[in-house]
């Protein structure tokens, strides 16, 4: 049985460390097209109007000092990244994971808040649902870069386009829950 | 060094023949299977929690995604992918025939697999096809054969697969996977993995979309416009979600196209180098990748209108035409993501048949992409009975507006042929046939954006005479033309050019018998969707299923010729065409590794020129010579 | 390698045949009310639920003198729910609709339940063309005895213009003699 290497830079995958972060961005212009859409469709679909106030605008702002921290971190990994400090941006992921789950636990506690069948509640339930799939599949993304820098790290660190489009990916959700919360809470 | 030359050369540890045994299939099998046990057990414990059946809504829709999960874990892609992306052990890929039945990151095996695919959905969707035919031979809805519901979701089921799963991929992928890395001059695209991912979400949605019918089915034809969708049986679920995931397919793909467009293109391939297909490819990608977004919301949000309780477009509070918006702003510009390919298919085509340089060759790719820039205010022209008069001018021009791109694409195509010395064979014809086939479809196009001709002819079966000349007269004349032309690239055999000449012209002549008549009924008044109409218009609709029926039947030709090519054809000459592109360049079947390791190709001149005494196009150096960024 | 593969296909096939054996026993067994009914303190008890657009059962054997109960489900599948029928007669009522070939169903000629009394929330009386709609969700429970009608009998949805019954919504009793007579 005829075998050839699955890594990465291997023959058959000849792609440079440039070109996968470069065409991760169009993947990144696809998911946030699709944001967008859902968040113009609060206004299309959940009434012109203030959000309700049963929402809980404080939970709401836990979650953004959450995201905003979340950025923070993620810029430092970035520059431990750039700096060659694989072991370090490793140690931030552990951190870094802990944002998505604790977003992914706000989001499902604030879908009690409203009736799902009324206008805003709808679109805002839906979205929430989009952004808790996406902080699932990012939060698994995360823990595979953590546990390869842990488990194998020469491959990692060969690799390390993987954990660069991973935080990138996770810095997009953060900037579009920024706007998530601007747009359902405040607005 | 020359390409003949280091194409004799070996290519090391890969073994290019394995012969293949049934073991080999067992992953795919296991897919499958994985995939069943996943949809019912998903579907079992939601009914069971819900205290609901089978068929109900939320048992459906969490059914598919256990099933589509069982499905694709099954596929290998835990070992492939998953296990090494989590710093577990690394398994090595296999290269041999194996490959082609599991998940794979190799564009090669990937997109044969789709080749293979569409084949296979294209007979079924084909068979619906006659299904209706079959219906329509009589005016009333014939209770021996189906009834009217049954009318109904059959030519959803058609009108879906059709355009899902055969002619949004038959081209981009069964042609465009294979050649991209190919005519780029590198070994494999940005994201082979993501790339292999693509083929596998393919299969389950054309399953749960043929078998829709068990669970209700869904009447609304492949629109699924609300509020209709939500009263029309449950199998409108499985719809949504194939749709969904097809659409999602299409687009992994569409990523790897741009990113290994634009980031790994060989040396001295400039964009005015890059050939005509992969810029067609490039076009149908944007339009994927920008437009598809909006689409998805629309099926998500009536997803949970089912299965949720929200009231987005049900209810009092319901908006139902915010959908169509949602639909049709991918599903516009998505003919353009069939049709730009097809065209590009063409152009590179006739130019090596002809060999003549591209005519017009910038304005080509400004036809390409000037369609991309107007596909999605083309979409609006499908509410033009839906909307105050005020707006039918705006709608009217912007509709037309994309006449103007397109005609580049196609005076292009004919200011090549023009003057040269066209060699015609099999795929040469289809191509030409294809060309004749789209002008009627254009033409006819003209009549629906024009206002006063719309109001009259919207809804009949003028235009599904349209779209079926410029989707099956069009796509797939250019799916079987590219087919036989890269017959030999893929297979290293010549097809049957009798056979493929004979099966172009029975295509073409019955192609014409079924659908022309479309034109004359929708002028006469025949409803599209409809599964009875009045009885003076059964002659020519009897003429019209007939032919159908020729047409349908004609199609076992290419398969027979296709298949005993593969087997026993004539063993094909290096380059048959005599093209210059860079596929070319490679020994056919392409090997695994596409050329050998330590050698990448050199662009040192255009692929379109044919003039006498111009150098070879490419140049071969060794991996790492001259790297300057 | 090979015979790992052999393994776990086999054993795949076999847990995907349980659990889609087992899923669809749950459904008919379990979800959904059976054909033969209940005998509950001597009265036979049975189920129909109305789903887009079918009846589950489709097949009822009654026999005359015996006390039937029925309770009618609409489980309408639809979101918002459509309202479903339940009307017991025979021989097809028609509308022709300017398509040839094409009448509308528009209901039963002879109405079963014609001089029959009808138990409804302990009330007893005949009801003329007596048939039960419901919304989406509800549920209506009635008995009563199988008068001396043998014989088979259909029961169907003729609402929106007769398109649920033309679409399959429709099922039949068979009416045998006493038993034991």
């Amino acid at each position: 049985m005829a075998t050839q290497s699955n890594e990465y830079s291997s023959l058959m995958d000849p792609a440079s460390e440039r070109a996968k972060r470069g065409a991760f961005v169009f993947f990144m212009l696809f998911n946030f097209i699709l944001f967008a859409a859902f968040l113009m469709e609060r206004w299309m679909y959940g009434g012109y109007g203030h959000a309700p106030a049963a929402l809980n605008t404080g939970l709401g702002a836990g979650m953004l000092v959450i995201v905003l921290l979340s950025i923070v971190l993620t810029v430092m990994t970035r520059k431990r990244l750039d700096a060659g400090d694989d072991t370090g941006a490793t140690g931030n992921l552990a951190l870094l994971m802990l944002a998505p789950i604790l977003l992914i636990v706000g989001t499902v506690y604030s879908w009690t808040e409203l009736p799902i069948g009324s206008p805003f509640g709808g679109v805002f339930d839906l979205n929430g649902i989009w952004f808790v799939l996406q902080f699932a599949l990012t939060a698994l993304a995360i823990l595979a870069s953590f546990l390869k820098g842990k488990r194998a790290p020469e491959r990692a660190k060969r690799e390390r386009w993987v954990v660069y489009n991973v935080t990138s990916y996770w810095l997009m959700l953060a900037v579009l829950w920024v706007g998530f919360f601007l747009d359902y809470y405040v607005a | 060094m020359a390409t003949a030359e280091l194409q004799a050369q070996g290519r090391g540890d890969v073994a290019e023949k394995s012969s293949f045994h049934i073991g080999m299939v067992f992953p795919m099998v296991r897919a499958t299977l994985w995939g069943f046990i996943g949809y019912y057990a998903a579907a079992w414990i939601t009914a069971a929690i819900m205290g609901q059946v089978l068929f109900d809504p939320a048992p459906v829709l969490f059914g598919y995604l256990g099933g589509l999960t069982g499905w694709v874990m099954g596929s290998g892609i835990w070992e492939g992918w998953i296990r090494r992306g989590f710093g577990g052990a690394e398994a090595p890929v296999l290269t041999g025939v194996d490959r082609y039945f599991r998940f794979s990151p190799d564009s090669k095996a990937t997109a044969t697999r789709y080749v293979v695919f569409n084949i296979i959905s294209f007979f079924f969707a084909g068979m619906a096809a006659m299904a209706i035919r079959v219906e329509l031979l009589t005016p009333d809805s014939t209770s021996w054969w189906m009834s009217e519901i049954h009318y109904n979701m059959t030519f959803g089921i058609h009108g879906l697969m059709m355009l899902l799963s055969v002619v949004s991929s038959v081209i981009v992928a069964g042609a465009g996977y294979y050649l991209l890395p190919l005519m780029l001059g590198v070994r494999n695209v940005v994201f082979p993995k993501l790339l292999g991912l693509s083929w596998w979400l393919v299969p389950p949605a054309v399953v749960a979309t043929f078998m829709s019918p068990l669970v209700g089915g869904f009447q609304t034809g492949w629109w699924g416009y609300p509020p209709l969708a939500q009263n029309s049986g449950t199998g409108i679920i499985l719809y949504g979600l194939a749709a969904a995931t097809l659409l999602t397919s299409s687009v992994l793909g569409a990523i790897n196209i741009i990113g290994t467009m634009v980031y790994m293109r060989a040396r001295g391939m400039s964009l005015g180098r890059v050939p005509i297909f992969i810029w067609g490819l490039c076009a149908a990608a944007i339009l994927l990748t920008i437009y598809a977004p909006a689409t998805y919301t629309g099926v998500m949000m009536d997803m949970s209108d089912l299965v949720l309780g929200t009231h987005f477009y049900t209810g009092a509070t319901g908006h139902p035409v915010g959908y169509m918006d949602q639909f049709w702003w991918l599903f516009h510009p998505e003919v353009y993501v069939f049709v730009l390919p097809a065209f590009a298919v063409w152009l590179e085509i006739l130019s090596a048949a002809s060999s003549r340089p591209l005519f017009g060759r910038n304005w080509a790719i400004a036809g390409l992409l000037g369609v991309v820039l107007v596909a999605a205010f083309v979409g609006v022209h499908h509410y033009f009975t839906a909307v105050s008069p005020a707006r039918f001018p705006i709608f009217m021009t912007l509709t037309e507006t994309v006449s103007v791109p397109t005609g580049f694409v196609y005076l292009s195509a004919l200011g090549t042929m023009w003057g040269g010395r066209l060699r015609i064979n099999a795929a040469v014809l289809l191509v030409l046939m294809g060309m004749i086939n789209f002008l009627v479809g254009g033409l006819t196009g003209i009549f629906n954006a024009d206002v006063p001709a719309d109001l009259q002819l919207h809804n009949t079966y003028w235009v599904v005479g349209h779209f079926h000349y410029t989707m099956l007269g069009t796509v797939i004349f250019t799916w079987l033309a590219a087919l036989y032309w890269w017959f030999p690239k893929v297979t290293g055999r010549m097809i049957n050019e009798f056979w493929g000449k004979f099966h172009a012209w029975w295509f073409f002549i019955f192609f014409n018998c079924t659908f022309f008549p479309f034109f004359i009924m929708g002028i006469e008044g025949m409803n599209r969707r409809v599964a009875v109409y009045m009885p003076y218009l059964q002659p020519i609709n009897d003429f019209s299923s007939i032919s159908s029926f020729l047409l349908g039947a004609g199609f076992l030709i290419p398969l027979a010729n296709l298949f005993f090519s593969w087997r026993n054809g004539k063993k094909a000459p290096e380059n048959p065409w005599r093209a210059k592109t860079l596929e070319w360049h490679t020994a056919s079947p392409t090997p695994y590794k596409v050329f050998p390791e330590g050698m990448e190709p050199v662009v040192v001149h255009r692929f379109d020129d044919y003039s006498e005494g111009s150098p070879d196009p490419v140049a071969w150096d060794k991996t790492g010579a001259g790297e300057s960024r | 390698m090979a015979a790992k593969g052999t393994v776990t296909v086999l054993v795949s096939a076999v847990v995907c045949a349980a659990v889609v054996f087992g899923a669809v026993k749950w459904e008919d067994s379990v979800a959904l009310p059976t054909s033969a009914g209940q005998m509950v303190d001597g009265v036979h008890h049975f189920t129909i639920n109305e789903f887009n657009y079918r009846f589950v059962p489709t097949h009822m054997v009654w026999h005359v003198g015996e006390k039937v109960s029925l309770t009618i489900m609409n489980r309408s599948q639809s979101q918002p729910p459509i309202a479903h029928q339940f009307s017991l007669g025979r021989g097809l009522e028609t509308r022709n609709n300017g398509f040839p070939g094409q009448p509308l169903a528009v209901g039963w000629k002879h109405d079963f339940f014609d001089n029959v009394p009808v138990t409804i929330d302990g009330q007893t009386s005949p009801i003329p063309s007596f048939s039960v709609s419901l919304e989406g969700g509800q549920k209506f429970h009635f008995t009563f005895v199988v008068p001396n009608k043998p014989g088979k009998w259909d029961y169907g949805c003729f609402l929106q213009t007769g398109q649920h019954f033309m679409n399959g919504m429709r099922g039949h009793v068979t009416i045998l003699p006493a038993q034991g007579a």
